[in-house]
Order: C-alpha cells, then sequence, then structure tokens
C-alpha cells in the first residue's frame, strides 16, 4: 500500500514540480546564507575614539577585532575602521554593540609582544624558564666551541683577519673619521699629532678583542627577545678607555685624554666605529664562508649538541604559549594576524574585547601596550 | 510507361524518372492522374522503391538527399512543379510505424498538425476527431493501443490539409477486421473530403474493395503500370516480377475502448506556443527535474566538503601552521571554488547527463520517423525541438552552475564550522570571498570567464549531442551507441573548453 503510494507519488508530474520547487528555494536559501553579498555585510555596531592620538592609526585603516574567551583564547569578533576623524567604527560579526561577557575594548600593536601580554602568568612563567635555559646552553655551546683547538686553530685566525680588516676599514671610514674628527676638535690641536699616532695603534690593537667580546654577547642577547634587548656597545666603549689608558698613551696623554673619554663626541665615536665594523664584517664573504664551513664541520657540532634539547623545549614552547598553537588547536586569528602583520613589516593594531580584570592585569605587564577605547554614542 | 489518364485529375505526374545514389533506375519517364476521391492501390515487390515514390511526392526531405536523381513533373491543385529542382509538398503521409510525437498527448499530435497545415476548418477537425472515439484528447500517445496510434496518425495527417493523402503499408500488422475497417475509414475519409490516396500495401487483399485502380511498380521495365484490381492479377503480376513476394498472416485483433469527448479540445495554438511546448518540455528534463537539480546540488556539496576538509586536514604544514595559513588558505579556496572546481565539475555533471537525454530522445525521434513526418507535417522542428535543446543547455548551463555554487559554498562553510567550532561565519565570508569582496576589474573578468567556459562548453557539448543524435539510425542499438559517443564527445568538449579558457583566464 506505501509503496503503491509512494510509487504514484514518484511518478506525479506535480509532486515532482513541487519537488523541483523545494529544491530551487533549498538552493537560494543556501546561497542566501552564504554568499556574503547576499547574506550582506556586517554593518557599524558601535563607534570608539581614543582617549588619545595613537601613532600609526591612520584615517582607511581596518583593524581586526577579537573576543578573549574565558580560556584565554582569542576569536575573531569582527573588523574596525578608522575613519578620518581617527574614531574607530567598529563591525561586530554578531551584529550586537558590545559583547555583554567581555564589554571593554582596547587597543594594542600587532606585536610579539601583546601575544607575551595576553598569555597568563602561568605561560609566560613557562616561557621564561625554558628561554633561560635555552640561552644559558647557547652560552655554554658557543663558549666550548670558540675555546676548542679546531677553532683556534682553523677558524680563529681566519676570523681575527676578518675583524682586524673590518676594524681597519671602519677606522677609515669617513662617518668614523668625521666621529673622530669631532672628538679632535674639542682637544687641544696640539695633541692631534700625538694622538693620531699614539692613539690608533693602541685602540686597534684592543679594539680587536673587544670587537669579539661585543658579537658573542650580542648573538646572544638578540635571541631574548622577551627582555628589553638593547646592542651592548660595552666592551667597546671599554675598548677605547684601554686604549686611552695605554701606557704609550697615558704617558703623554694621560690627563687629556681621561676628559675625553666622557664625552659625547667619544660616545659618538664608539658607537659608529661599531656599527661600521659591524657592517663590514657582514659584507665580508670570508666571514659567511668561514660562519658555514664551521656548521658543517663534525667536531664543532659536538659542541653545539647540548644545544639540542633548549632549543627543541623552547620551539615547542614558543607557539604553545604564545600563539597557542599545536597538532590539534583550534584556530588563533590574532596569534596568526599578528606574525602575519610582523613577517610583511606591517606596524598595526588590534581591537580586543576582554574584561576589565584581564585590562587591568594587561596594563600592569605593560603599562604602554593597552589603549582603553572610548565609546562614542551614534 | 503510362497508365490511366483522367479527365479533371487532382494530381497529375508527368515524365517521372528516379535513379537511386548507386545508379539504379527505379522508375523511368512514369506518368499517372488521380482524381477526387480515388483510392489507388501502389504495389510492387519489397525494396522496389514505393515509398521512395511517396516519400518524393510528400515532400520529405531524405527523399531527394544522398544522390537520388529525380525528374519530371507535377501538376496539383493549379501548381506545376518541376521535380527536378522543386520539391514536391502535395502529400500528407501516413507513416508504416505512425511516426507520433510521443512526448506529446493525443489531442496535442493533432493541434500541432492542424497548426501548422495552411488552412484547417472546422469540419475537417470534425473528420479528424470523428476517428478517435475511443481516444481521449489528453492521452499520452505511448498509452494508445496499436490501432488507436494507426488512427491518430491518420488523423494528424488529415489536419494537414494537404492534396492527396499516402499510406504507407498501413494494414501492416493489422488483423483482418482491422483491416478492412481501416480501409473503410479511407474510403469514407476520400469520400467525404473529395480527397483521393495513394496506399503503398504488401497486403492488399482488404484493401482490394475499397480501391479504384491499382498501380504496380514494374521492376523489370521500370514503369508505373495498372494492374486489375484483382487479387489474383495482382500476384500474379508481383509473382512474376518477384518470386520471393508472399503473403503474411495478420496479428491479432485490437481491443478499442468507449469513446471519449472531443468536443473542443483542438484549440488553435501560434507557433510561439508550440515553441514554449517543446521549450519546457526539455527545460523540465534538461534543467528542471528534481533528479537533475539534486543531481547537481549533490555535485555541488561533494565539492564544497572535498575542498574544505582535505585543504585543511591534509596540508603539508600540518595543524601548527593552520591558524597561520588558515585566512590565505580560505581565500584560495574560495577563488578555486568559484572559478575553477565548480564550473568544472557541474560542466562535466550537466554535460554527461543531457547529452545522453538529447542523444537518446533524437535518436528515438530519428529511428521513428517523427523527423520525417515533422517535415510532412511542415513543423519546424530545427526550431522546436534543436532551438529548444541549444537554449536549454545555456539556461541550464547557467541555472545548474547557480545551484551548484550555492550547495558547494554552503557546504563549505558548514564543513568549515566543523572544523573551527565557535568561529563566526563572517569570518569565513571575508576570507573565502575575498577576492570577489575587494573587487575591481579582474574579478568581473574572473566571472565573464566562468560565464564563457560554462556556456561555450554546454553549446558545444549540445550541439554534439545534436549530431550525434540526428545521425541515421537502425535500430535501438544505434541509440545506444549514440548515447555513449554523445557523452564521450560532450565530457571531452567540457575539459577541452574548461582548459583551453582557463589559460586565458589565468
Amino acid at each position: 500500500m506505501i509503496a503503491d503510494r509512494l510509487r504514484r507519488l514518484a511518478g506525479s508530474r506535480r509532486a515532482a514540480t513541487w519537488a523541483s520547487a523545494l529544491l530551487l528555494v533549498g538552493a537560494g536559501a543556501a546561497a542566501a546564507s552564504v554568499f556574503p553579498f547576499m547574506a550582506g555585510l556586517p554593518d557599524v555596531t558601535a563607534v570608539y575614539s581614543t582617549p588619545q592620538p595613537v601613532v600609526g592609526m591612520k584615517p582607511g585603516v581596518k583593524l581586526p577585532v577579537y573576543d578573549v574567551q574565558p580560556d584565554g583564547r582569542a576569536v575573531r569578533s569582527g573588523q574596525a575602521y578608522v575613519d578620518g576623524e581617527g574614531r574607530l567604527q567598529l563591525s561586530r560579526y554578531d551584529g550586537r554593540r558590545e559583547s555583554a561577557a567581555v564589554p571593554e575594548a582596547v587597543l594594542m600593536p600587532a606585536s610579539v609582544r601583546s601575544l607575551w601580554v595576553l598569555a597568563t602568568e602561568a605561560e609566560r612563567e613557562e616561557l621564561r624558564n625554558t628561554a633561560r635555559g635555552f640561552i644559558r646552553a647557547l652560552g655554554a655551546a658557543i663558549d666550548g666551541a670558540v675555546n676548542s683547538p679546531v677553532f683556534d686553530t682553523e677558524y680563529k685566525p681566519v676570523i681575527e683577519d676578518t675583524i682586524r680588516t673590518a676594524a681597519t676599514a671602519a677606522w677609515a671610514s669617513p662617518p668614523v673619521q668625521a666621529a673622530f674628527a669631532d672628538l679632535l676638535q674639542v682637544a687641544d690641536p696640539m695633541l692631534r699629532q700625538v694622538a693620531a699616532d699614539d692613539l690608533r695603534p693602541a685602540l686597534v690593537e684592543r679594539l680587536q678583542p673587544a670587537l669579539w667580546q661585543a658579537v658573542r654577547t650580542n648573538a646572544v642577547n638578540i635571541i631574548d627577545v622577551f627582555s628589553d634587548f638593547r646592542l651592548d656597545l660595552k666592551p667597546l666603549e671599554n675598548a677605547v678607555s684601554g686604549a686611552i689608558a695605554d701606557r704609550r698613551v697615558r704617558d703623554g696623554m694621560a690627563g687629556m685624554l681621561a676628559i675625553l673619554a666622557g664625552t659625547h663626541q667619544m660616545r659618538l665615536l664608539a658607537e659608529r666605529l661599531g656599527g661600521e665594523f659591524l657592517h663590514n664584517l657582514r659584507n665580508d664573504p670570508r666571514l659567511a664562508d668561514t660562519i658555514g664551513r664551521m656548521m658543517q664541520d663534525g667536531r664543532l657540532s659536538a659542541y653545539l649538541e647540548p644545544l639540542g634539547d633548549p632549543a627543541l623545549t623552547l620551539a615547542r614552547a614558543v607557539p604553545r604559549t604564545l600563539a597557542r598553537l599545536d597538532e590539534h588547536a583550534d584556530l588563533n586569528s590574532l596569534a596568526a594576524d599578528i606574525f602575519k602583520m610582523q613577517a610583511r613589516g606591517i606596524s598595526s593594531h588590534v581591537v580586543i574585547h576582554m574584561t576589565a580584570k584581564d585590562r587591568d592585569r594587561v596594563a600592569v605587564i605593560d603599562p604602554l601596550a593597552p589603549v582603553t577605547l572610548v565609546r562614542e554614542a551614534r | 510507361m503510362t497508365t490511366a489518364v483522367l479527365e479533371k485529375p487532382i494530381l497529375s505526374l508527368r515524365g517521372l524518372t528516379i535513379v537511386a545514389p548507386g545508379g539504379t533506375t527505379l522508375v523511368e519517364n512514369a506518368s499517372f492522374d488521380i482524381g477526387a476521391g480515388e483510392i489507388v492501390l501502389l504495389v510492387g515487390p519489397s525494396g522496389s522503391g514505393k515509398s521512395t515514390i511517396i516519400n518524393l511526392l510528400s515532400g520529405l526531405p531524405d527523399a531527394k538527399a544522398g544522390g537520388w536523381r529525380v525528374t519530371g513533373t507535377l501538376d496539383c491543385g493549379g501548381r506545376h512543379l518541376d521535380l527536378s529542382r522543386e520539391r514536391s509538398d502535395v502529400g500528407g503521409l501516413v507513416f508504416q510505424d505512425n511516426a507520433l510525437f510521443d512526448d506529446l498527448t493525443a489531442g496535442e499530435n493533432l493541434r500541432i498538425a492542424a497548426d501548422h497545415a495552411p488552412a484547417t476548418d472546422g469540419e475537417l477537425r470534425t473528420l479528424a476527431t470523428s476517428l478517435l472515439p475511443d481516444v481521449a484528447a489528453d492521452k499520452p500517445v505511448s498509452s494508445c493501443s496499436g490501432g488507436q496510434q494507426q488512427r491518430v496518425a491518420i488523423a494528424r495527417t488529415l489536419l494537414a490539409n494537404r492534396p492527396i493523402l499516402f499510406f504507407d503499408e498501413p494494414n501492416s500488422g493489422l488483423d483482418i477486421r482491422s483491416s478492412r475497417a481501416l480501409a473503410g475509414m479511407v474510403r469514407d475519409i476520400c469520400k467525404r473530403m473529395g480527397k483521393p490516396a495513394v496506399i503503398v500495401a504488401h497486403h492488399v487483399e482488404d484493401l482490394l474493395p475499397e480501391a479504384d485502380r491499382v498501380l504496380l511498380l514494374d521492376t523489370r521495365n521500370r514503369c508505373l503500370r495498372a494492374v486489375e484490381p484483382s487479387l489474383d492479377a495482382i500476384e500474379r503480376e508481383l509473382l512474376a516480377l518477384d518470386p520471393s513476394a508472399s503473403r503474411v498472416s495478420d496479428g491479432p485483433a485490437t481491443a478499442e475502448p468507449s469513446a471519449a469527448p472531443w468536443e473542443g479540445r483542438l484549440p488553435s495554438a501560434s507557433r510561439g506556443h508550440w515553441f514554449s511546448r517543446y521549450f519546457l518540455e526539455y527545460f523540465w528534463v534538461l534543467c528542471a527535474s528534481p533528479l537533475m537539480l539534486m543531481y547537481v546540488a549533490i555535485g555541488g556539496m561533494i565539492v564544497g566538503f572535498v575542498e574544505i576538509w582535505f585543504g585543511f586536514n591534509y596540508h603539508s604544514f600540518g595543524g601548527y601552521l593552520k591558524s597561520l595559513l588558515h585566512d590565505e588558505t580560505l581565500v584560495g579556496l574560495g577563488l578555486i571554488q568559484v572559478t575553477v572546481a565548480v564550473p568544472l565539475i557541474t560542466g562535466i555533471l550537466v554535460v554527461a547527463r543531457n547529452n545522453a537525454i538529447i542523444a537518446a530522445d533524437l535518436g528515438n525521434r530519428v529511428l521513428s520517423s517523427q523527423f520525417r513526418a515533422m517535415a510532412n507535417l511542415r513543423i519546424p522542428a530545427m526550431a522546436y525541438l534543436i532551438g529548444s535543446v541549444l537554449l536549454n543547455m545555456v539556461f541550464a548551463s547557467v541555472v545548474l552552475m547557480a545551484v551548484s555554487m550555492s550547495t558547494a559554498a554552503w557546504t563549505s562553510l558548514q564543513t568549515w564550522h566543523l572544523l573551527f567550532p565557535g568561529q563566526s561565519s563572517e569570518l569565513f565570508r571575508e576570507n573565502f570571498f575575498r577576492v570577489f569582496l575587494n573587487g575591481g576589474p579582474h574579478v568581473t573578468m574572473d566571472l565573464v570567464w566562468v560565464l564563457v567556459k560554462t556556456v561555450t562548453s554546454s553549446v558545444v557539448a549540445g550541439l554534439a549531442a545534436i549530431v550525434i543524435g540526428l545521425r541515421k539510425k537502425d535500430s535501438v542499438v544505434a541509440i545506444n551507441y549514440a548515447i555513449a559517443e554523445s557523452i564521450i564527445a560532450g565530457v571531452s568538449i567540457t575539459l577541452f573548453v574548461h582548459a583551453i579558457v582557463g589559460i586565458f583566464q589565468f
């Protein structure tokens, strides 16, 4: 009976017409629910302004908007458009003016540091410990390699020669000479010849190990991105001071140069000398070639072996703690957008909705990072 | 080689010579006249060319195609035709297999003939419908019995309102009673309409009582000559020409149901009506049937699912870079889906199915002489059938691609929600359609290219199916081969067109 009815229904042209009409309506509904030109773009749901001007926020720029979830994840929740008056026209995907759970709209720079301050204290502590372990291992590995007989006999002479050449060229470079001329201008012109004859060999002699020390120190520091990185020129300053204190110089010029060592011109000379030196090093093909050979030298790699585990631990910890990335992780648009903007060299901002408690916590970690946005009446 | 000459003939044929493509002369310098209301039996051995003569006089295109040479003159209804140059359209032909339009009802078969006839009066319609007291106007011809189908075919030919009626072996397969009833019916029609009829037949004994004259196509002397209207004389003449000639027994009788009213069931309609009739018929089968819609909708859903599921789960970077690559992956998948994947998959699905349907439909019409019947009834088959098919191929390609595109995008969104629960659909839309949301001339061009390859592949593939379907068919097996051939041709054309357009597009 039922089979007969179904057969009759299947053979009915009217039933078929209705079925086609329903299918077409279904396809239309599917299109309306997914195509943006049919579903419509989100309207502006709220307008925000910043309490004070924010550097880098240009009119016409679009900023991504996120909601911080209770579990700490940041979920993309809309986009904001910087209008001609510097206000943020914000469009939430859910069409609401604000989220009741995360009512505070905070403007933050699109940088890894924002991920750092948004991470929980436990996550940050884990990352600090991991980074410290890696830096310790790195220092030990570099020390071991640099003090090894292999390095001493095969690589050190080349590197030293490279450094010597770079230092000589740095000294002769116009910026350094200009800085040196400035230095001399503040000294007694009578002492120029003495300074040129005695100071230069003493300075070059000391700069060589000092620059090497500077390279090592900065190589280690540069990895520690989570602290305030600054180029450490202390060894160079010490070298310059040491040269000035050299016996050959000291005999005739101690008094005069001791005064000069504390001047702005002396610091400028040290900075320029360091900058030119590093520039020359980078452009010397022998250095790259030597480092390449060192990397492939099995005898040196033994010294780097202890670095493997801390490096892997750090490599795993950084994406997991800052970007919450792992094999089974959910989408983290905030971390992805920040990484991409950094990789492209784009300096921008993100808008993050969070609780007042979270905002205050972030402000404690980095008082300058979060800018609490003020909602305007529309 | 001349036969009877009447004082006031309806049709007068002079010097008819027909030479077959191989050079064989079927008839040479034959002449005959046919008077009003006269019934003439045309007999002759099988394959002697009887059907060719009536096809020629009915103006069927294939009668003069393929190297046939015809000369002679024809006078009918005040018109003088030189058969070597002009096509005769004086005859209305009832085909041996009836050649009914099986996609139309019995009533529509009659109406389409009447609507394409020079003029039909009420009396003619009454006469035609009086042949069908037992057939409902809305009855599909496939549901009619053999006898009913034959009477529908006769009624349809009557409504074509030609000066002379031709019957090509009308009693083939009929029992004695039905055969005699048919002869009586033809006699009645000729008498009431005052029109003559020429009946080509092998089995003449039941027709002889109603025949006025018998013409024999003499294959030995290549002439038409009158023979005595008696069974013995005819058989003697035929046996003398063709020793293999024999009588075949008749089939079983056909019971006919009670009559149905026909009053007001043959309203006139314009050519636009008939075009839209065929257009809608093909629109339904090629585009709008639920099976077709489900077919492409499911195709789109599979494309949408596969793209997202495998695009995110099986890319070479694993889960670590899922977040980093998410947006750009969606952008790429969206662009590929809209501009390449859905148009190609939908094109293949639509062309494969529709080419099979077109080849089968046209092949069946060729095999059952429907195109010949349309030509005889002056029905513009090219405009009604081929035009409808091509227009619907274009229409179907666009409509079905829109359906497929919708289901593909919707399924992509749902699959994305499965992979990234808790994320807003807007994030998907922003990235999946980013290329199109950004606008610009290249977006318009991308969509134009999609339209170009979709429509082009459908039209060219449809033309291939039409050409394959219209080729001569000798059997159902030939139709089957045509279906397979048209699918292969259509899909190959679709792949080729999409590849070529893709080169220009990107």
